[in-house]
């Protein structure tokens, strides 16, 4: 094995960092940080520079994200807090929002108190501590950990304010998912269909303050139920919003994003049809160019796919390309932390379609015409001859820079999935 | 509502107390919650007539979270008394502090909460050995704090620690509530408690006699308040309650942690007033002079000195003015910052055996963050395409979860060494991380018992501990240390090859690089032999010596480290001018290298082979570059192949600057500076007034501006040039096309707000 998915380490931290207006402070050593620090600083820009010399303040070492303590082995003996309220004092003067503290594993180990830290400083007003970076538990559990933390830390449940009929909040997005800001994007003009306009986005380049006003949401879409299962039921549980989930995961392909809308519709008791007729219209538009390719080819149908993802994103994409493009799954391979619920539907589906034998069974194994996973691994699948063409539907990415805002999510997911199934099938 | 922590010595009574006076205040009809935190589990069992409950921790290694409730963890015991024990690893495993933290996260989350109950004890483990352990010290846990002790040395040590671990959580509140004397009946033991109690300023709460009660009562698997109410130390222990019942109340009784210092404590309870001096091992004695030890140690750091004058010891004598003005440590001194850490570094060189495993013995993160890296730079440098090789290297995690880290990781770790061997890998490293470090998991014993099962197999642990050790240049070293463990030291040396050592694996031009050099060392009539680190496999690393000379990648410390390694462990021989950059270093490095492997051969045809076309190319740009003024800023001075391309090409460099090097690297200096002035520690301030005043057409930094400065035209200095006679032509090209284009693109007008 070569590929390894992210775990609550960095779950936990990419939470905090897709906050606009939020911080993490790393407890721990420099070779904790590098990683993160990089991985935010590409996946939410926020600097016009690489330049190393343009982060020198102490605790950054030469990059703009997750600033750190820097921790080294006499520090575990001796413990940090020396270190960290020197860091906590630079950091604060520099960052200018919420602070999160988290500790590496490592660090986690020596039990020091940062909290005190923080009560000496006067902080806890602007800065919480999350003391378990989640030993190896999957990247999404960091995620909801934290952003519970989050809510609790912000007191939101104190903030009362009149519901919002036309507000709603999109939960469990984060800067792991691929396309994040296209995402968000392509959730606000679908909503837009329905009059409604979106709140705060939990966690992906939202705001402290929509945060804040989060409560009054008439409801709360759940995306990837992986990363906001929990977070909308603390909703529930604290303002009473209804939390609204796609019977299929998230909205990938016409099929799921047509009964998330719906789902939305019914919930807030609002007409669906402009919605659905952006749908259709897309459909049609996609209907030529899958007519006209198919005439000469005969594809997409019967062409063969593996993927390598998450159960949210497994189960609508292969749903959808077996029953809308016609293709065969051969391999589906889920990722660690993926939600058992919309898992069991994905096997149940599998089973039912006679296509029982590709359930986790690792694309390695197979050889098809079209692979969806990671860049590294979709790289090793490439190079090992398991496919003719691959799609990249999660992180880790191979580097391409994207300018144009791109999703694979709701309509404009659709079309894009499909241009690039039907180019990948054309160039083999 | 009050939360009251018991802390001791191992073994000085605590659990017993605890028990005791929880049941006494359950007597008071208190609601009581008592949490025993010592990994022994038996702080309650008094209350539970004997029997032992399931622990937090045990629970949940044993129960999937979601299915996890609180019912399943507290008992009821005597009086109504909740019970809840947090356990542990076994001893010499895991992480018993790692645990404690765990224990109490698992109850917050299962909903169990102080406020349901009016006290709260908690029954802690002897010392506060690490933060794990001072959890319930923490002020959101408890109000007061309770000293178990004996008049033993220990026991006061221990308590004085104590008092040392509550002043590193003090903030305004005092917190200490006393001491409980639990008596052995040693020779004056009472005096040297009493004598400790005044000198750091704390009550004796209660004085508890030995008494046959408490062997009966435990015996019958009860406390006092049950099996003997009306002995003598349950009214003690009801005395105590009332106490606590007092301070739930009274806050005011609580007092500041005054801890004494070493020498205090050993004057104080052992009547040493000081302590012999004792030299290092094989030097000679220096009986004037005190070490920085012993200066640090008899250093007066606590007010009640005095006190302890006046009672029934003597203080030491004071510090004479001479000593008083030595400086003492008043902190540690600064260590440079760690960049990486070893644990990446070991696993990068293992990981370019391309015939073995590397087992990575730590939490999932850490093998995400390596992996992904190495992932990226062999797959993108066509790990698989380019070497033929149908085997990706072998990459097995153990991804520790949290029951690992606080019960030890040492079977998982086994069976993922074993999970290798039977996978058919006959050669497997095994490297671990902070937390596996931390916990003390032995990764030696580990692979030893791994291997004994698979005859043939080779199991090479490398114990770097993530950062423990170092950081990723220290781990880059042990991984080549024990990779080259693999090297045959009987091989005989064979003509005609070369091994190249210290690639990086880094860039995506090593490759290119790599095959440079392949093709000058052809025309030379040698080819590699080993690449030492770089794709290559056990069959070539066992063949190491065959090679006549070890060409060097890089002159970089790192490299230079290596090298003296193999020189000195294998008796090497090691070519010493590194892959040259540029016209100038490539002719020098190819004249060198065949003297000493061709001695008389005539290298001059190549080498005017090679100028011929380093010539005419660089003609081709000449028309457009010639006379053009050139402003060159670098992080370092190894630059000189950038500087003769500029003179090549007849333009003019006007000024060097140098900037401060971020990873704070001495670089070699510049090989001549004699036709234009050269400025160190350069910043963004003085180039900015040197374009202004100097005027060069084309500004050459490691980082371009993004924001258009100066209406000049900026170009970046390659990170990874390239190797060979040709380095400097693609620069040249590059320049060639740049000064025709506009001075400033139209998207840094882009940029403002």
């Amino acid at each position: 094995m070569l590929i390894f998915s992210p775990d609550a380490f960095t779950g936990s931290i990419l939470a905090v960092e897709g906050i606009k207006d939020a911080a993490v402070i790393l407890n721990g050593p420099i070779g904790c940080k590098l990683y993160h620090s990089f991985l935010s600083d590409r996946q939410f820009p926020r600097e016009g520079s690489h330049d190393p010399l343009a982060f020198q303040d102490e605790f950054y070492f030469g990059q703009p994200r997750v600033p750190c303590t820097g921790l080294d082995g006499e520090d575990y003996i001796r413990g940090s807090l020396e270190k960290f309220e020197r860091a906590l004092t630079t950091i604060a003067a520099k960052e200018k929002g919420l602070l999160m503290v988290l500790n590496s594993p490592g660090a986690s180990l020596v039990g020091d108190d940062l909290e005190s830290v923080i009560k000496k400083a006067g902080m806890q007003n602007r800065c919480f501590v999350v003391e378990n970076p989640g030993f190896s538990l999957p990247a999404a559990r960091g995620f909801e950990n934290v952003a519970l933390a989050l809510l609790e830390n912000m007191k939101l449940r104190s903030i009362h304010r009149p519901r919002n009929p036309k507000k709603v909040n999109l939960i469990g997005l984060s800067l792991l998912h691929k396309h994040w800001e296209g995402s968000v994007a392509e959730m606000k003009r679908l909503l837009a269909f329905l009059g409604l306009e979106v709140g705060a986005v939990f966690l992906a380049g939202t705001s402290l303050e929509e945060i804040r006003e989060s409560g009054d949401a008439a409801c709360n879409i759940v995306l990837f139920p992986e990363y906001g299962r929990r977070i909308a039921e603390w909703y529930r549980e604290s303002f009473g919003t209804s939390a609204v989930f796609s019977p299929l995961g998230a909205p990938i392909g016409f099929d799921a994003s047509e009964s998330l809308l719906r789902e939305v519709a019914t919930v807030l008791n609002i007409d669906p049809a402009p919605a659905l007729a952006e749908i259709q219209k897309a459909r049609k538009a996609s209907y030529r160019q899958i007519s006209r390719f198919y005439s000469y080819s005969g594809l997409p149908k019967g062409a063969s796919f593996s993927i390598r993802a998450e159960s949210s994103l497994a189960y609508p994409l292969t749903q959808w390309l077996y029953s809308y493009l016609g293709m065969a799954p051969f391999a589906v391979k889920l990722l660690p932390g993926s939600d058992p619920e919309i898992t069991g539907s994905l096997k149940a589906f599998l089973e039912e379609k006679g296509f029982c034998e590709a359930w986790d069974r690792d694309p390695s194994l197979e050889s098809v015409d079209i692979a969806f996973a990671d860049s590294p691994t979709l790289q090793l699948l490439k190079a090992k001859g398991c496919c003719k063409a691959c799609i990249e539907i999660t992180l880790p990415e191979e580097g391409y820079i994207h300018i144009i805002p791109k999703t694979y999510l709701g309509v404009s997911g659709a079309l894009l999935l499909i241009e690039e199934i039907i180019n990948g099938l054309r160039s083999k | 509502m009050i939360q009251i922590a018991l802390y001791g010595k191992g073994g000085i009574g605590k659990s017993t107390v605890s028990a005791n006076l929880s049941a006494a205040l359950a007597d008071l009809k208190k609601r009581i919650l008592q949490i025993g935190c010592d990994p022994k589990h038996d702080s309650t069992r008094l209350l539970l007539s004997g029997a032992v409950i399931p622990t937090v921790l045990d629970y949940m290694r044993e129960t999937p979270q979601e299915a996890q409730q609180l019912e399943a963890l507290v008992f009821e015991g005597y009086g109504g008394t909740a019970c809840v024990e947090a356990g542990g690893p076994k001893p010499g495993i895991g992480c018993a502090g790692r645990g404690i933290l765990s224990s109490f996260e698992v109850l917050k989350r299962l909903g169990l909460r102080a406020s349901s109950f009016d006290v709260v004890l908690y029954g802690v483990l002897g010392d506060v050995v690490c933060g794990g352990f001072a959890v319930p010290l923490r002020k959101e846990y408890a109000d007061a704090i309770f000293l178990v002790t004996s008049g033993e040395y220990m026991a006061l040590y221990a308590a004085n620690n104590i008092l040392r671990g509550i002043m590193n959580f003090e903030d305004a509140a005092p917190r200490v509530a006393g001491i409980i004397f639990n008596r052995r009946g040693l020779f004056a033991e009472e005096e040297r408690v009493f004598a400790f109690a005044r000198a750091v300023g704390l009550p004796v709460l209660a004085s508890i006699p030995r008494d046959e009660v408490f062997s009966q009562a435990e015996k019958a698997g009860k406390t006092l308040a049950e099996a003997f109410p009306s002995s003598t130390p349950a009214s003690i222990f009801r005395e105590l309650a009332k106490y606590v019942e007092t301070l739930e109340k009274d806050r005011s009784l609580l007092h500041p942690a005054n801890p004494l210092d070493d020498l205090e404590l050993e004057a104080l309870v052992l009547g040493r007033r000081e302590r012999p001096c004792i030299k290092p091992l094989g030097t000679d004695p220096a009986p004037d002079k005190k070490t920085g030890t012993e200066l640090y140690s008899s250093r007066q750091e606590n007010s009640h000195s005095t006190e302890i004058s006046s009672g029934i010891h003597e203080t030491k004598p004071a510090e004479t003015p001479e000593e008083m003005s030595t400086p003492f440590p008043t902190a540690y001194p600064f260590r440079p910052p760690l960049y990486g850490c070893a644990f990446s570094g070991a696993a990068t060189a293992t990981f370019q055996v391309r015939d073995a495993a590397t087992v990575l013995h730590g939490p999932r993160s850490c093998t995400h963050i390596t992996a992904d890296a190495l992932a990226c730079s062999f797959l993108r440098g066509g790990g698989i395409n380019a070497g033929g090789v149908e085997k990706v290297p072998g990459i097995l995690p153990t991804d520790m979860k949290e029951e690992e880290i606080i019960f030890g990781g040492l079977q998982k770790l086994e069976s993922k060494i074993e999970e290798a061997l039977s996978a058919g890998w006959q050669t497997v490293f095994v490297v671990n991380t902070c937390p596996g470090g931390i916990i003390g998991d032995d990764i030696r014993e580990a692979a030893s018992r791994a291997e004994a099962h698979f005859p043939g197999a080779m199991v090479i642990p490398l114990p770097v501990e993530g950062v423990l050790t170092g950081d990723f240049s220290t781990g880059l070293l042990e991984g080549y240390k024990r990779v080259a463990d693999l090297i045959d030291p009987s091989v005989k040396l064979e003509k005609g090859l070369v091994n190249i050592i210290g690639e990086r694996g880094f860039s995506l031009r090593e490759e290119e690089h790599f095959r440079t050099i392949e093709g000058l060392l052809k025309k030379l009539g040698y080819r590699v032999n080993c690449r030492f680190l770089k794709g290559t496999d056990t069959f070539s690393l066992r063949s190491f010596k065959k090679a006549e000379i070890n060409l060097l990648a890089f002159g970089d410390p790192e490299t230079r480290t290596l090298q003296a390694y193999l020189s000195g462990r294998f008796k090497l021989e090691f070519f010493e001018l590194p892959f040259p950059v540029g016209f100038r270093e490539s002719s020098i490095w190819v004249k060198t290298l065949a003297e000493r492997l061709l001695p008389g051969k005539d290298v001059s045809p190549l080498l005017q082979e090679q100028e011929e076309l380093y010539r005419a190319e660089i003609a081709k740009y000449t028309h457009y570059l010639l006379g053009k003024r050139v402003l060159v800023v670098s992080y370092t001075e190894e630059i000189d192949w950038i500087l003769d391309t500029i003179r090549d090409l007849g333009m003019e460099i006007i000024k060097v600057g140098i900037s401060v090097s971020f990873f704070g690297r001495v670089s070699p200096g510049l090989r001549s500076h004699e036709d234009f002035s050269m400025e160190k520690d350069y910043t963004d301030e003085k180039r900015a007034k040197d374009v202004r005043t100097l005027m060069p057409n084309l500004v050459l930094s490691n980082y371009a501006p993004s924001v258009h400065e100066e209406g000049v035209h900026y170009d970046t200095i390659p990170f990874s040039p390239q190797v060979g006679f040709l380095s400097g032509l693609e620069l040249a090209k590059r320049w060639s096309t740049l000064l025709r284009l506009p001075v400033v693109e139209g998207w840094k007008y882009d940029g403002g707000e």
